[in-house]
């Protein structure tokens, strides 16, 4: 491990547990259940990234945690609603971000690319965090697997906006944009399983003329991602 | 009995309990007996029920590969070769149903090496849809992970098709694939065919 752990980034490093004293205090049950429950999210999202789902116990997730196994049970029935809770976090917080990046463009095509140079620069950010969204919640049975499913959804209206560009979008298929998603999430995927995804840009050319070809035609799709990319090597 | 008989049976009986109650629910001891074997019998082959689960995912894998492979290659040209492949690939799942299954995801859930197996015998098709390149007016302007993208979106219709209805029918699939696969390197004209084309008699 280099540096600064996960969990001492989420602010349950040895200094945090000062701030909430075991035993006797006056402090209210649900700040402590809360602070409890943010410490089991990070120590989860560290174990499960490192050490995969399927090898990670509750039993090593509170002990990352430094929480009891009675206040583990409280706030979660098992292992897998602990790492649903994780998830959902994540998406939440990816989906706030990238929302916020689109919102800064005026025309589709930029806030498309707006998004999502900001999920490649959240997944190179925040590789654990990134391992859990996105490679981990698969291996965790079938009902993570359609909440998985169920996030990657969240972006087809977005996507779809982009219909009104193209004349004829009344003939595309309806399910395009869930497949042209998942063709998206698959690549970025398959790069971080194999430990490619270093740097944002080049694979942000090619996402990005996926995601906008079934609107603008492969030529004008082609010209905007490599327009976008190199605004970006101009701005470092 | 032989050796690799009592291997199959063994492949099997694990790809049916699996369907029935999910791999994580599957216990050793239950495989050996589906298979009307005993326990030490499960153990002359595999370590353990991952051992099992990857032994299962490379068989039925590669006989896929090899059923979509020849019905690809006895097609000259692209992308007729791919459409007899992707109907091979629906009579595939038509016929093994349950394998199919397991490759989809049992395979995520019986850990990493298998995970990684299933990964892989996804990449294998992407040669077949990146053929597209040598017929496209203009294969320069297509992106060098098309294939990987198109592979990505053909498993996630198939994976949505599943856990949705159940028991969807493959070939019900197989125009939208088309049209997925022939957009990026033929154009949206050419790939809104494929979405209304009848299979093939030949």
């Amino acid at each position: 491990m280099q540096g600064r752990s996960y969990l001492e980034e989420m602010g349950s490093g040895p200094e945090e547990l000062a701030i909430v004293p075991t035993g006797r205090h006056g402090l209210a049950p649900d700040v402590v259940a809360s602070h409890q429950r943010q410490r089991l999210l990070a120590a989860t999202i560290e174990l499960v990234a490192r050490r995969g789902y399927r090898s990670t116990s509750v039993d090593h997730i509170v002990k990352a945690a430094r929480v009891g196994y009675v206040a583990f049970y409280d706030l979660f029935e098992n292992k897998e609603e602990c790492l649903l809770a994780a998830f959902d976090e994540i998406v939440e917080t990816a989906t706030q971000e990238l929302e916020a990046a689109a919102a800064g463009e005026p025309e589709w095509p930029g806030q498309m690319a707006a998004a999502l140079a900001r999920l490649l620069e959240l997944i190179v950010a925040e590789p654990l965090q990134a391992r859990v969204a996105l490679v981990e919640i698969q291996a965790a049975g079938p009902d993570a697997y359609v909440r998985y499913e169920r996030a990657v959804d969240r972006a087809v209206p977005a996507l779809r906006a982009g219909r009104a560009l193209n004349p004829e979008a009344a003939e595309l298929s309806d399910t395009l944009e869930e497949a042209v998603l998942g063709g998206i999430i698959w690549v970025i995927h398959q790069r971080l399983v194999k430990g490619e995804l270093k740097e944002t840009d080049p694979l942000l050319k090619e996402t990005l003329q996926i995601a906008l070809s079934p609107y603008l035609g492969e030529a004008e799709a082609e010209r905007l991602a490599a327009a976008t990319v190199r605004k970006r090597a101009r701005r470092k | 009995m032989s050796a690799e008989t009592t291997r199959d049976r063994l492949l099997d009986a694990l790809v049916e309990l699996a369907a029935e109650r999910g791999y994580d629910a599957v216990e050793v001891a239950e495989i050996a007996a589906h298979a009307g074997l005993a326990e030490a019998d499960f153990q002359a082959h595999f370590a353990t029920k991952q051992d099992c689960a990857v032994a299962a995912l490379e068989q039925m894998g590669n006989d896929h590969l090899r059923k979509v492979r020849a019905a690809y290659e006895a097609q000259p040209c692209w992308p007729d070769s791919l459409r007899a492949a992707a109907y091979a690939h629906a009579d595939w799942i038509a016929e093994n149903p349950k394998k199919a299954r397991f490759g989809l995801f049992d395979a995520l859930w019986a850990g990493e090496l298998a995970s990684a197996i299933r990964d892989r015998f996804f990449r294998e098709n992407s040669a077949m849809i990146d053929a597209g390149r040598a017929v496209a007016p203009d294969p320069d302007s297509i992106p060098a992970s098309t294939a990987e993208s198109v592979v990505g979106a053909i498993t996630g219709v198939m994976a949505r098709g599943f856990s949705r209805t159940g028991d969807p029918d493959p070939h019900s699939f197989v125009p939208e694939m088309m049209y997925l696969a022939v957009r990026p390197y033929l154009g949206e004209q050419v790939a809104r065919r494929e979405l209304t084309m009848p299979r093939p008699t030949s």
